[in-house]
């Protein structure tokens, strides 16, 4: 009612101004993003090849392809892969590792920093120092492993192994992030919940599910939330990591192939439709999360 | 009334012939003149040589504006190669190209939106003397059959071998491998297990730009990889499955390493692969520079002698305003005389795609200092290429595609060169 009645109160003039301060954003907005988002799904229906002016009208053809196509079927498959297997073990090491920092230890200034280290380099070059840790002939990683007399493996070029250990690096990569945002939600938490629950006699293990998760609730929400967008849009590493989607397509995801239809192969109108679909999944992630979310979300 | 209508049809077309005749008379005499009349004309032109040849490249285009001052040139570092093809796409629908520029070949800049302005300069020209050209070089700027650009920094695969290597496996360092089976028996002697751990430490082979060299195999065995007038895709004749077989042969008997080439280079320079094939780019940021006696040789013979053609070319992007891309010309034109091409190839290592080059003295000379430079340099005679066409991008990556299938899933040669012919076609139906 309060914001309704403000609303009421600002002069014309006043609103007119706000419109005036918000235009630039809006026009970088349209252009940027709104008009590109609708002329993907247009684009998806043409075979434009980025030279002829638009392309023709050439239906469903471009949907029927990718559907029928191998290489775009193992992209959404590794995408799911990198996702499924991603985003829990990202979860619950970061909150593991939060509360720990959340804790009054010993250095632990120097441990949140030297977690948050890795959001800070540039995603190309600690993928470089990667690739290069990763290299069966002479990597470090191998050479630790014959020390534990463990046969070395083909890391990136071994098929079964290249998602894994891309995974590894972007979990690795992204980690400090999320501390982060758990640690400002732990550090929200008042401290008068958890004294009272430790003088009725609760566990810490108890005061850890019952007390600090549910109230975590609404930060976890939002860290699951950004880790699937980022998990289905991840690209960088993948593109920097293994050049041609790795030993048979094996860590081509949906955001590689679109980029090498588009600009390795020019076919931008296919290249739009599988973007489309991409759209499409997120959204439908996003919608459940949301529906699961309203249920299980306790904002105090 | 129809003798009438047949009269005036013939009327038209006699007019029609005489005017025709009249503008093709006037084309054999026009001179590229340039509208000086409001002053030095400035031109945009892009360059997607990165580093220290850029910098080579930046010096030629200072030395171009201070020799003269009718035109100007803007030279603008457009990034790699990579890049600068997805810069010239987007500027190409957004209508913001340069007035021309150094970029990578590739059929989407210029003969597939119908620019063959070049051409057009070239044979208005008397100037330009284009059979000194070498021919397979004209084949690498062709869309179509017809020349849409003039090659430029060129450079072809070149067979690096490490001669310390050599000597451990009691092999003669100055008679590299000349023969297909030559290079498998000398691979073979070089790979090792040295720890004694069942994987090999050093291996005898591999390569860098592994597309690229699998289509010289296929031009050593008398394969030419496409039909390119009617599109048809050629791995599947005896030719084709033939490499594909010699490949698999390499593999299988321990001469390279499954699937190891995105780290070919690494190995080499660490010391751990006695034969690279890779760009002849190569040669000048690497030599003297290696741990290990570096040499370099031809590609080794199948049938005959081989090499695809790589690097960029000039491209000439109309700009609408025909003095503008008469400079744009003036400057390609310069660029492609034989001074300043030695100046290009003495610096950078690139090799010069015209004959007249190599007579300069500047470039006898450093052919004397640095002989693998001469073996990059000798070896364009054997150098072809096909005309470009639109899937050529999609192509590369379905050969990738294919040797993954024989080194890593085992794929028996003619069935993963069926699987690539195949795909190909498909590609090349659904575009059309």
């Amino acid at each position: 009612m309060v914001m309704i009645d403000r609303l009421r109160t600002y002069k014309k003039e006043e609103v007119f101004f706000s419109y005036i301060c918000v235009l630039p954003i809006i026009i970088l907005a349209v252009t940027f993003v709104i008009v590109p988002l609708i002329s993907v799904f247009w684009l998806g229906f043409t075979n434009w090849d980025m030279v002829t002016d638009g392309g023709n009208f050439i239906g469903l053809k471009n949907y029927k392809y990718l559907i029928g196509n191998e290489k775009f079927q193992k992209s959404i498959i590794n995408t799911l892969f990198f996702a499924g297997v991603k985003i829990p073990l990202d979860l619950v090491l970061s909150l593991f590792i939060a509360t720990l920092l959340d804790k009054k230890i010993r250095g632990r200034s120097f441990f949140r920093a030297t977690f948050f280290l890795p959001v800070v380099i540039p995603m190309v070059a600690a993928s470089i120092v990667w690739l290069w840790l990763y290299n069966p002939m002479i990597t470090p990683l191998n050479q630790l492993l014959s020390f534990f007399h463990i046969k070395p493996s083909r890391w990136l070029y071994d098929p079964n192994l290249s998602m894994l250990c891309i995974i590894f690096f972007s979990l690795w990569k992204g980690l400090g992030y999320n501390i982060v945002i758990f640690l400002a939600g732990l550090q929200s938490i008042p401290d008068t919940y958890i004294e009272a629950a430790r003088i009725d006699g609760a566990s810490p293990n108890k005061i850890f599910f019952k007390i600090t998760l549910p109230l975590l609730s609404p930060i976890t929400y939002f860290v699951l939330l950004m880790g699937i967008i980022k998990s289905f849009n991840v690209f960088t590493q993948i593109s920097v990591m293994t050049p041609e989607g790795g030993p048979l397509y094996s860590t081509g995801v949906s955001v590689f192939y679109i980029y090498q239809q588009a600009f390795q192969n020019y076919n931008m109108g296919r290249a739009s439709a599988a973007a489309v679909i991409l759209f499409f999944m997120i959204l439908a992630f996003t919608l459940v999360q949301k529906y699961i979310g309203q249920k299980n979300i306790h904002y105090q | 009334m129809v003798k009438k209508g047949i009269a005036l049809i013939i009327a038209l077309l006699v007019v029609f012939l005489v005017f025709g005749c009249s503008k093709a008379d006037k084309k054999d005499s026009e001179q590229l003149v340039l509208d000086e009349s409001e002053g030095p004309v400035d031109i945009v032109f892009w360059y997607a040589i990165s580093g220290s040849k850029g910098e080579v490249f930046k010096g030629l285009v200072d030395k171009f504006n201070s020799s003269q001052d009718r035109i100007q040139v803007e030279g603008i570092f457009s990034g790699k190669y990579a890049e600068t093809a997805q810069k010239v796409t987007a500027a190409l629908a957004s209508k913001t190209l340069p007035n021309g520029g150094i970029i990578p070949a590739g059929p989407i800049f210029t003969g597939q939106y119908g620019n063959y302005k070049v051409l057009d300069y070239m044979e208005k020209d008397a100037d330009f003397d284009m059979s000194d050209f070498y021919d397979g070089i004209w084949d690498y700027g062709k869309y179509d059959g017809k020349i849409c650009v003039i090659p430029y920094n060129i450079s072809t695969p070149v067979m690096y071998y490490n001669k310390d290597l050599f000597k451990e496996s009691g092999l003669d360092p100055d008679s590299p491998p000349a023969t297909w089976d030559e290079l498998l028996e000398t691979a073979k002697a070089i790979t090792k297990d040295v720890d004694g751990d069942g994987v090999m430490d050093i291996w005898g082979y591999n390569v860098k730009d592994t597309k690229w060299i699998f289509k010289a195999f296929l031009m050593q065995n008398g394969n030419e990889i496409i039909d390119i007038s009617t599109k048809t895709p050629l791995f599947t004749e005896k030719s084709g499955i033939e490499t594909a077989e010699f490949w698999k042969k390499m593999i299988d008997q321990k001469a390279m390493p499954a699937g190891l080439h995105n780290i070919a280079e690494d190995m080499f320079l660490g010391g751990q692969l006695g034969i690279l094939m890779a760009s002849s780019s190569r040669i000048a940021s690497w030599m003297g520079k290696t741990e290990f006696e570096l040499a370099a040789a031809f590609l080794p013979k199948g049938k005959h002698f081989a090499v695809p053609i790589g690097g960029a070319v000039q491209a000439l992007f109309p700009s609408g305003d025909e003095n503008e891309d008469i400079a744009t010309y003036m400057f390609m034109k310069w660029l492609s005389e034989p001074e300043n091409l030695a100046e290009l190839s003495v610096n950078t290592g690139y090799i010069p795609p015209r004959k007249a080059v190599l007579e300069e003295q500047s470039v006898k000379n450093f052919l004397e200092d640095s002989p693998m430079f001469k073996v990059a340099f000798e070896q364009l005679k054997y150098a072809s290429s096909y005309w470009h066409f639109n899937e050529m991008g999609t192509m590369d990556s379905l050969i990738w595609e294919a040797l993954e299938k024989i080194e890593i899933e085992g794929f028996e040669a003619d069935a993963a060169m069926e699987w690539l012919s195949n795909e190909l076609k498909t590609e090349i139906e659904a575009n059309e």
